[in-house]
């Protein structure tokens, strides 16, 4: 659980909040109160704040096999890939 | 100035995308600027490799606004694409393409929800000082986000059709100084050991008509060019690894954290040598180095701190331009580059404070005549300054740009008062032959 007044210091204007108030951490939150320890298994989830955009034109996955998820999962990890699915 | 912002405006038919003109002030030699970045704040600095490079994609934020300053070879024309994705935009499934030439008096700035893609950037280096937006309040107190970070990583390929774009909802919210210093944090562990490798999402069809949508990271190649960096025999001199986040096999994305206030010095494409040795004492240097890989640059430094245990000692170092190294040189270490034409050095210093807390960036350099052995003996700023002091700092730089700069990068010189026989330091300042630009 967290302080909502916590949250609300994430905030340049810092909204108004109960200061009684306290909620579950979302997955922005545990970034945000991670710890020394746990910060080298966070990274990858957060290639959006190292600025990673759009890769450059070397289209590295077409030799990945799509004939199912576990044979592309495969594939990619055969490739030298972690794989995490986002969504189906 | 102005009037190339408004032209290169002129062609932008996106809400919100738009140049900004950048405040720089003359470095006394034609072509040569000092460009201040009034920020505490992480940034990034995107390397491209000097072969053709593409981008093979469009690249959406969800809660990040690219603030995009490309350096590089005037002459040199890339193109942008954009497609505006923002469900509530008025220009949304707006399409645009623009060419552009790389300056260092204009920022490009995208704004989360707008899709973009850049090709022809070899041999340009992008500055990106981005900002970070974050869902309303609201939507932050819930123990699910509709937004999560592995999303705001969104590929589009570079064939859409502007006019199939699924509508996008950004973040509105911009956040506070507390999130870019976690950020920094954990850039700065994560990188400690070197570099990883860029992610990035991919849709897949499988066999079945399925789609998946992946989150993949290939193994990071395990640079090896610094292995040849030259060892200094002078104290506190050394070069470093920023750490890396590896796009291909030529190009890279460079965290630097800061927190210090940062600025570029764009060398100009003449032949461009120190004409003295730059001593400062409040701040110490953090430089990296942005031009050709193959380019050599050369420097002399002269160990001028009292009680160090290498006073006085003098070198020559000789080493490549390399992005992912960083030189430091300590505060009272005399320093003169050669062969810097066709770079640009990024300073992020670290700053000490003597024991009246005063300090003045723009004031903090002396120069001392490279033929003259004579050397002195500094007592250098040993206290830290505070993140307040720097934010502090940021504010007042930001309140400097507002005006136009009149005046050149200053000299300091160290002369003996024949009245009181003591040594005193004397800021020499130029005014500029034209002005260099302007904020309106």
């Amino acid at each position: 659980m967290i302080k909502a007044s916590d949250v609300a210091s994430l905030y340049e204007v810092k909204p108004a909040v109960s200061d009684k108030l306290s909620v579950q951490e979302n997955s922005f939150l545990r970034l945000m109160n991670v710890t020394k320890g746990r910060a080298l298994g966070v990274y990858d989830r957060l290639a959006y704040l190292a600025g990673i955009k759009s890769a450059p034109l070397e289209d590295q996955y077409h030799s990945l096999d799509v004939s199912s998820l576990q044979a592309l999962l495969m594939s990619a990890k055969k490739a030298g890939f972690s794989a995490q699915v986002l969504e189906i | 100035m102005q009037a190339d912002i408004s032209a290169l405006n002129a062609q932008i038919n996106i809400e919100g995308l738009q140049w900004v003109a950048r405040w720089r002030i003359s470095n006394g030699r034609p072509g040569s600027f000092v460009v201040p970045f009034p920020t505490t704040h992480p940034i990034n600095v995107v390397t491209h490799g000097d072969t053709r490079f593409d981008y093979g994609q469009y690249g959406i934020h969800l809660a990040q606004q690219d603030v995009l300053t490309f350096l590089g070879d005037a002459d040199q024309v890339a193109t942008a694409k954009f497609i505006d994705c923002r469900r509530s935009s008025p220009t949304f499934k707006r399409s645009l393409e623009i060419a552009f030439t790389p300056s260092s008096d204009r920022t490009l700035i995208v704004p989360p929800g707008v899709a973009h893609t850049f090709s022809g950037l070899e041999g340009i280096f992008t500055l990106n000082t981005y900002a970070i937006f974050l869902p309303p309040i609201e939507d932050m107190l819930k123990s699910t986000l509709g937004w999560t970070p592995e999303n705001d990583i969104i590929n589009l390929p570079l064939d859409t059709d502007p006019a199939t774009v699924e509508g996008l909802v950004p973040m509105s919210e911009p956040a506070s100084n507390r999130v870019y210093y976690k950020l920094a944090d954990i850039q700065a562990l994560t990188l400690a050991n070197g570099s990883v490798a860029h992610a990035e999402t991919r849709t897949f069809k499988l066999k079945s008509g399925e789609q998946v949508r992946l989150m993949l990271q290939a193994e990071a190649e395990s640079p090896s060019r610094e292995l040849n960096f030259p060892v200094s025999q002078i104290s506190g001199v050394r070069f470093e690894h920023h750490g890396s986040v590896q796009t291909g096999s030529d190009s890279q994305i460079i965290p630097i954290g800061g927190p210090a206030p940062f600025y570029i010095v764009e060398h100009g494409t003449e032949p461009y040598d120190f004409d003295s040795f730059g001593i400062h004492l409040g701040q110490e240097d953090h430089l990296t180095f942005l031009g050709r890989a193959d380019h050599r640059i050369r420097l002399k430094l002269v160990d001028m701190r009292k009680g160090s245990p290498t006073l006085h000692c003098e070198e020559w170092l000789e080493f490549l331009c390399v992005p992912h190294m960083e030189l430091v040189i300590p505060n009272g270490v005399a320093h003169a580059l050669f062969n810097m034409e066709s770079i640009f050095t990024l300073n992020r210093p670290v700053i000490y404070l003597d024991d009246k807390k005063a300090y003045e960036p723009g004031k903090d350099v002396i120069d001392w005549p490279l033929l003259d052995k004579n050397y002195p003996i500094f007592n250098i700023h040993k206290n830290p300054a505070s993140l307040e002091y720097m934010e502090s700092l940021v504010e007042l730089q930001r309140q400097a740009t507002t005006t136009v700069p009149v005046v050149e990068t200053p000299k300091a010189v160290i002369v003996t008062d024949k009245n009181t026989g003591k040594q005193v330091k004397v800021v020499l300042t130029k005014q500029t032959a034209s002005v260099s630009n302007s904020i309106s």
